[in-house]
């Protein structure tokens, strides 16, 4: 696409250069293990799904998840991901590998639509600017939004593309833009939708030449829709979260607040909704940079038109910003956008890419602020208003193919469940030092008297709004209660044994339940099963369990004799049957 | 293409822009007749970084903090006991005792003594010393980088350098005193390499020899570390220049047979070297030859077992910082980050190395880049087999304590950003400014204005990391006493080093238990070893840290008094006579030397026992200097000498009219 372009040695170096500096923002990506991010270990569990039968044209993820082929994530990150998984990575290294290359992807794109207009150092503060935009950190890091981060990866490229010379061969640029819009298309399609009308929006405002760009952006766009929804069977369901609930409060736009919650009618989202401090910053001094340079140069028409034009792509930013706050609700339902995106604050990663645009024009202003000091500041400033977000809550628990359980259309899953035993007075005479508690296969059967202890570990793929309770029955063979408990899920699951209970539980977060069960003493041998679920407190009715409908999971258990002898057995002798 | 500043139309030469040796000598702090101004603000911008050590209190919990108040507590005994030179420690291993000061770098204890001589208790004198190492650093990196590439240079790496998250890690959360102090000395040492390829002279292999002593006395981790850096860059350094040479020579220059130039060339950075070991030959020495008389495995074993507290790559740049102790795996408490503005300054100095003029400064940035490079890989598990491979790579211990290496060479290339304004520093200084090269900065140029603004961000960017977790000591920590050391060594095992003849490492003794229950340590004599039967009489007559006379009766020959301290090279018995009167003052009592016992050991403990014979007599065990340690004295000495001698001479052959 460059090749007639007359690089220098400095504008290749100041790609290379923010590539570079993209490090802080993938480096978590690095970690091994996973994050605790929104969408939780779907992706990859649908993504191990694909790898299993790669070949079937018309796979949809829906393992704990219900594909919706227009708000949701796309179909395409999945197939980025397959190689990965081809390769010998897990799925979990797949889905890293995406939001990686989203990353990389959305750095290069930047400086390459903007490097003509801003200079190489300009371009590159406002790719920098862009990849550490707090909602983009957000999307990887928070929300776990594979589909969205890529589109914003892609996004530039598209508007690059669309945006190209008009010398560059025609046919080229047109199949370019219809690949990279194709690719926006399968990655979030209704994001896709906004992105052509920004693309719009900046032919019109800056580029205004572009109209056989556009024509093949918008067909790219259409095509990759279309694809979507072909492979989706055009079954878009009812997206469960009220759009309209979500718009943003003005103060959320400018907080620096950051958080791993869900988003929330009203204004406590659990999660920063920012433009960034670097975004809003930096594009403020180019307002002051223009403003000075319009006074100053107010005689200069050309200068000062040329000082103007850099602000347009403001223009976007801050319509877009506004969209997501509560007096545009109107435009949304007038123009029927609503069904486009699940919430408004989407439209954030597009408005933060036009606000990058803006600050990398402040060093296009004034050429002193491109000297490598200066810029070095900016850089600095810009990465280091970022710096503290890319933390995510990390895990290394390796999550399986799929969860083992699922409640209420996969609203909470059951990702790992452990059942052990604590180790009786009894036992108490080893000469070792030993746990408190022993897995039940090192344990072997546990015995009437004994205490069994089901750990937990859930996570909720949506709020709930109310406090779940969990049984856990003992049932014999014939079916009859045995033994029960009838706790609050997340009771004692907190931070220093406190509770933390369904209400509290944000999306993606792994949390640890644990529950024991006593074993009535006069309980006779034989098999068990340990059947437990979720219910509603209120309403004594239990969450329904995803392919199951008495809305319980068991774990089938076998039951010891009593053993009196143990009280008397020494240690040696244990020892020499091998007993703990 | 970008060319090099000092090529570019309209800019002035490199060699005009840059203050060093070919401005008139202003290298040196000597070379300058008024006060630098950046030198000033450079250490006043790094009073921020010893901020929490200005609070009350002391951070008892960091990882080293106790160790370092006790060092210096074990340290002033000896100093108090008369011993200008400790090697010692009496108080080690609950009482026992351990030549810690023979194998570990005394310097940074004796700056403490100092401080504490003046009148402030331990912990005051551990927390000067420790805010010295990091505006003394400051300052040396400053220097160093003023000589490379100027003034803004030198602000810039000394801040790097000061407010990188490692140093800070090493301040706040593991209250490294002895590597903390270090960082005063790797970028002289570095400096005078340098200097010694590229502008050989007399000063500068006094001035190396005298970094590197300091370097040698200070921390043995860090001589470890930045010996072999310094050798790569002399090494780098003098390839490249004989590479010049030849091309020179191809060109019709002289020329030059390759093993003598280098021989040539290599001699002054062999002398540096040389002199700096010389000086140190006091510690040096004994340390090389008495090394292996004492057990490392302590070292190494347990917690400090090398293997599995490599730096993940996430967590180099990661935001993350904690004051618990490293572990095994990827969850480690503390941060192990590179730091955001450093490594944002070394990524764009790929940019800006290029435009430096002058070649050896820019061969010495690349060297610098790539150190960063390979140590930083070095730091992560994708290297675990080469560590391996490394036979030293035991005492590392931790590879993240090659952070060393990577803050030095960071906040080096750092500086390489700024460089390229240095022309406009003065092509911006005020029209009657007395000569193109005064140091005092125009505040209103757009060029100080973005070095302020820079350095303000170099600061706050590791503002977050400035704290320390001050607390009152737990009763096994403080306040500072014997008691609580053996309290402290008990609940760390740490300060419990033995010496090669103990087999078996004491997890208590009776002299700790005496001090806890509010007694003291007035002998080390073994009572419980006597023998029943009135066959052996002991009385202990004075004791101090590394002497005990005793008087003793023995029955027969075959009698022998067993001290609680454990063998090492340089103890002795010494046996005197009794000469019985005055009978009310015992060590006026104490006659001519009647025999000198060869010292044996108890089996387990490595306890010194020493064979008396038949009679009354005093017995006298007493810490002296080996061969080795009286020769590492005299060359230190004559190496002193020599330093004073050249240098009064050079100031004689320069007097005017000779």
């Amino acid at each position: 696409m460059t090749d007639h372009l007359p690089w220098t040695r400095d504008d290749l170096s100041y790609l290379l250069l923010t590539l570079a500096l993209t490090v802080f923002a993938v480096a978590p990506l690095a970690y091994p293990g996973y994050m605790q991010v929104h969408t939780g270990f779907v992706p990859a569990y649908n993504l191990a799904d694909l790898a299993g039968r790669p070949l079937y044209l018309g796979w949809k993820p829906i393992i704990a998840s219900s594909f919706d082929p227009l708000r949701g994530d796309g179909l395409l990150p999945y197939y980025l991901a397959l190689p990965t998984v081809w390769l010998g990575g897990t799925p979990l290294s797949g889905v890293k590998a995406v939001f990686a290359l989203s990353f990389l992807l959305g750095a290069a794109g930047v400086y390459l639509w903007l490097w003509r207009w801003v200079g190489p150092a300009g371009a590159s503060l406002a790719a920098l600017v862009y990849t550490y935009l707090p909602y983009r950190l957000a999307a990887v890091y928070v929300r776990g939004v594979w589909g969205e981060a890529f589109f914003l990866g892609v996004l530039p490229w598209a508007l690059a593309a669309a945006g190209g010379r008009a010398t560059s061969r025609i046919y080229i640029r047109t199949a370019w833009t219809v690949l990279v819009w194709a690719l926006l298309g399968m990655s979030q399609a209704g994001l896709a939708v906004w992105g052509f009308v920004l693309m719009a929006a900046w032919g019109l405002l800056i580029n205004r030449r572009g109209y056989g760009q556009s024509l093949a952006a918008l067909g790219g766009t259409l095509a990759g829709l279309a694809l979507t929804l072909l492979i989706a069977s055009f079954s878009t369901p009812a997206s469960p979260i009220n759009l309209f609930d979500h718009f943003l409060y003005p103060a959320q736009l400018f907080s620096a607040y950051w958080g791993f919650g869900a988003s929330r009618p009203g204004w406590e989202d659990g999660l920063s909704l920012s433009l960034g401090f670097a975004a809003l910053g930096l594009s403020m001094l180019t307002l002051f940079m223009v403003l000075g340079q319009a006074r100053t140069h107010s005689g200069q028409f050309n200068q000062a038109t040329s000082a103007r034009r850099l602000l347009l792509p403001g223009i976007p930013g801050v319509i877009l910003a506004l969209l997501t706050l509560a007096p545009a609700a109107f435009l949304w339902r007038l123009t029927g956008l609503q069904h486009t995106l699940t919430y408004p604050w989407q439209l954030l990663g597009l408005s933060g890419l036009c606000l990058a645009a803006l600050a990398g024009a402040a060093l296009k202003l004034d050429q002193r602020l491109a000297a490598l000091p200066t810029y070095a500041g900016l850089v600095i400033l810009t990465l280091l208003a970022s710096y503290s977000y890319v933390e995510p809550r990390f895990t290394q628990l390796a999550p399986g193919n799929g969860p083992l359980a699922a409640w209420d259309a996969h609203r909470v899953m059951l990702i790992d469940c452990q059942l052990s035993v604590t180790i009786p007075p009894a036992a108490a005479g080893l000469r070792e030092p030993t746990p408190g508690r022993l897995p039940v296969a090192d344990y072997g059967r546990p015995r009437p008297g004994d205490t069994l202890h089901l750990t937990l570990t859930w996570q909720a793929a949506r709020p709930f709004d109310r406090d779940l309770k969990l049984f856990v029955h003992l049932l014999d063979a014939a079916g009859q209660l045995v033994a029960q408990v009838d706790p609050l899920a997340g009771a004692g699951a907190g931070s220093q044994g406190m509770d933390y209970l369904t209400s509290q539980w944000a999306p993606g977060e792994l949390i640890l339940d644990e529950v024991a069960v006593a074993i009535p003493p006069d309980t006779p041998p034989g098999p068990y099963r340990l059947v437990f679920g979720l219910y509603d407190a209120g309403t004594l009715q239990r969450l329904p369990v995803v392919g199951r409908e008495d809305g319980q999971v068991e774990i089938e258990i076998e039951l010891g004799a009593r053993d009196r002898e143990l009280l008397s057995l020494s240690p040696s002798r244990r020892s020499a049957e091998g007993r703990p | 293409m970008t060319a090099p500043i000092s090529n570019r139309p309209g800019l002035p030469s490199t060699a005009a822009r840059v203050p060093g040796p070919a401005t008139g000598g202003q290298s040196t702090i000597s070379g300058h007749k008024s006060l630098d101004p950046y030198l000033v603000v450079t250490i006043l911008l790094t009073i921020l970084a010893i901020g929490p050590l200005l609070q009350p209190g002391y951070f008892w919990g960091a990882h080293d903090a106790r160790h370092s108040v006790y060092f210096l507590f074990e340290f002033d005994k000896s100093i108090q006991d008369g011993i200008l030179w400790p090697r010692w420690g009496p108080d080690w291993g609950f009482g026992y005792g351990y030549p810690f000061w023979n194998i570990y770098g005394p310097l940074t204890y004796f700056m403490a003594e100092g401080v504490y001589l003046i009148g402030f208790d331990h912990v005051s004198a551990v927390k000067l010393v420790f805010a010295l190492s990091v505006l003394a650093s400051a300052a040396t990196m400053y220097l160093f980088m003023r000589r490379l590439l100027g003034r803004p240079a030198g602000l810039v790496a000394g801040l790097v350098y000061s407010y990188a998250p490692y140093r800070l890690f090493d301040l706040y959360v593991r209250a490294d005193l002895a590597e903390s102090f270090s960082f005063i000395f790797i970028p002289l040492v570095l400096w005078g390499f340098f200097e010694l390829i590229d502008r050989p002279r007399l000063n500068a292999v006094i001035g190396t020899g005298l970094a590197y002593a300091g370097l040698v006395l200070t921390s043995n981790a860090a001589l470890l570390l930045v010996t072999p850096l310094a050798g790569l860059l002399v090494a780098a350094l003098l390839l490249l220049r004989m590479k010049d040479d030849k091309a020179g020579a191809e060109r019709g220059g002289p020329r030059v047979v390759a093993l003598k130039h280098l021989f040539t060339l290599g001699i002054p950075p062999a002398l540096g070297l040389a002199l700096g070991i010389a000086v140190t030959a006091i510690f040096f020495l004994p340390l090389l030859l008495e090394f292996n008389y004492v057990r490392v495995d302590q070292w190494t074993g347990g917690r400090f077992a090398f293997g599995g507290d490599f730096v993940y790559f996430f967590q180099l740049f990661s935001p993350h910082w904690g004051f618990g102790a490293s572990i095994p795996g990827p969850d480690d408490q503390p941060g192990y980050q590179l730091g955001l503005a450093p490594m944002i300054l070394f990524v764009m100095s790929f940019i800006a190395v290029p435009r430096t003029g002058e070649a050896n400064v820019r061969r010495a940035l690349r060297f610098f880049q790539g150190t960063v490079l390979v140590v930083t890989f070095l730091m992560t598990p994708a290297s675990e087999w080469i560590w391996r491979t490394i036979p030293l790579s035991s005492f590392a211990q931790f590879p993240w304590r090659l952070g060393v290496l990577t803050v030095a060479s960071l906040a080096i290339v750092a500086g390489a950003v700024v460089a390229g304004d240095q022309e406009s520093e003065n092509a911006n200084l005020a029209p009657d400014s007395p000569t193109p090269d005064s140091p005092l900065p125009d505040p209103l140029t757009p060029q100080f204005l973005s070095l302020a603004v820079l350095t303000a961000l170099i600061i706050l960017s590791s503002y977050p990391y400035l704290r320390a977790e001050v607390r009152d000591p737990k009763p096994n920590e403080g306040p500072v006493s014997l008691a609580a050391l053996f309290r402290y060594q008990q609940s760390s095992d740490d300060m419990t080093g033995s010496t090669a003849w103990t087999r078996r490492i004491p997890g208590w003794s009776v002299l700790a238990e005496q001090v806890i229950q509010g007694g003291s340590i007035d002998t080390k004599v073994n009572y419980t070893a006597i023998p029943p039967g009135n066959v052996l009489g002991i009385h202990s007559v004075e004791m101090d840290t590394v002497h005990e006379l005793v008087w003793v009766y023995a029955a027969d020959d075959r009698q022998s008094v067993t001290f609680m301290i454990p063998y090492y090279p340089g103890w002795k018995a010494y046996v005197y006579q009794d000469l019985r009167e005055p009978a009310d003052d015992l060590k006026a009592r104490v006659g001519p030397l009647v025999a000198q016992p060869a010292l044996r050991t108890t089996s387990y403990e490595g306890w010194i026992v020493v064979p008396v014979p038949s009679g009354e007599h005093f017995l006298e065990v007493r810490f002296e200097d080996t061969p080795a340690r009286v020769a590492g004295k005299w060359i230190s000495l004559a190496s002193l000498l020599g330093i004073a001698a050249a240098l009064v001479g050079q100031r004689i052959l320069r007097k005017p009219g000779r």
